[in-house]
């Protein structure tokens, strides 16, 4: 199962956590989940569509878990001089980019950053994993029409976002 | 207009910048920390850990420690109330010297 799993769980998860070691403890806990409530699984989605379900959550709460450790962060660092601030982690580039799209491609998954979760999921789905919007649909459990406003509003935050970054990095 | 199309060139050129990614491979290794977690997991002393590191249990502690020290002060507050008591009767005993009275009263055939 792992085998046959492991790299449609990591590169999900890679796209929404977009970092390469927090992307790996996420695939471990989706496998150690599935392999808890295997028993439940009753068959009436795909294994696939079941494991996408449990990746986006996992990585949801893992993105959630870190926000919420960020925030004590910048509290705590008031308090102590010694204490360092991480906010600004490195630039991340999905491994799969070629170099000479490498800035261009760290550009989208900066702006793919700030975008709320639900459209973010349905945007790496589809574009990281290449689903349908039928099976996005049924990963997210929404419609195909609320998938493609997701995509729509994702596509149009993102450009904003884009055309925003380039005329502050460009002028 | 010629910059406004330059940048939606490049805007253009970020969300194609994707396209037709291949899948990102996971850690050659990743079935054996699987494997490895699952094992720690199962393991009782990991589950005893995982039961002691909930909020539930350390709010648990905290308010039967609390309840503890607010009975063992009520307590002692009485016992010395009690004593105080004690104490005051004796002196007053002593002062009116009603001791042996008290005790020819209680002691009426002697």
């Amino acid at each position: 199962m792992v085998t046959s799993w492991q790299d449609m769980v990591y590169n999900t998860s890679l796209g929404l956590v977009q970092n390469e070691m927090d992307a790996e403890d996420v695939t471990q806990e989706v496998f150690v989940k599935a392999f808890e409530s295997i028993q439940g699984f009753k068959g009436e989605s795909k294994v696939s569509t079941w494991l996408y379900r449990i990746t986006v959550t996992k990585s949801l709460d893992f993105l959630r878990s870190k926000k919420r450790k960020k925030r004590f962060g910048y509290v705590y660092s008031l308090f102590g001089p010694d204490n360092e601030l991480s906010i600004n982690p490195p630039e991340f580039v999905h491994p799969g980019v070629v170099s000479e799209k490498k800035q261009v491609a760290a550009a989208l998954f900066k702006a793919l950053d700030q975008l709320p979760e639900q459209q973010r999921v349905a945007f790496v789905l589809t574009r990281l994993e290449g689903l349908g919007h039928k099976e996005v649909s049924e990963v997210m459990g929404n419609t195909v029409p609320a998938v493609e406003s997701l995509l729509q509003r994702a596509k149009t935050n993102l450009k904003k976002q884009l055309t925003e970054f380039y005329r502050q990095n460009l002028e | 207009m010629n910059k406004d199309s330059n940048m939606q060139q490049w805007v253009d050129g970020a969300l194609e910048s994707i396209d037709g990614l291949p899948r990102a491979q996971a850690n050659p290794f990743l079935f054996t920390r699987i494997q490895e977690r699952l094992r720690q997991r199962n393991s009782p002393w990991e589950k005893v850990a995982s039961f002691v590191a909930r909020p539930a249990f350390a709010v648990a502690i905290v308010v039967a420690f609390l309840s503890v020290n607010l009975y063992v002060a009520n307590r002692q507050k009485e016992e010395r109330l009690a004593r105080e008591k004690q104490t005051n009767e004796q002196m007053f005993a002593a002062e009116y010297n009603t001791g042996s009275s008290l005790q020819n009263e209680l002691l009426p055939n002697r």
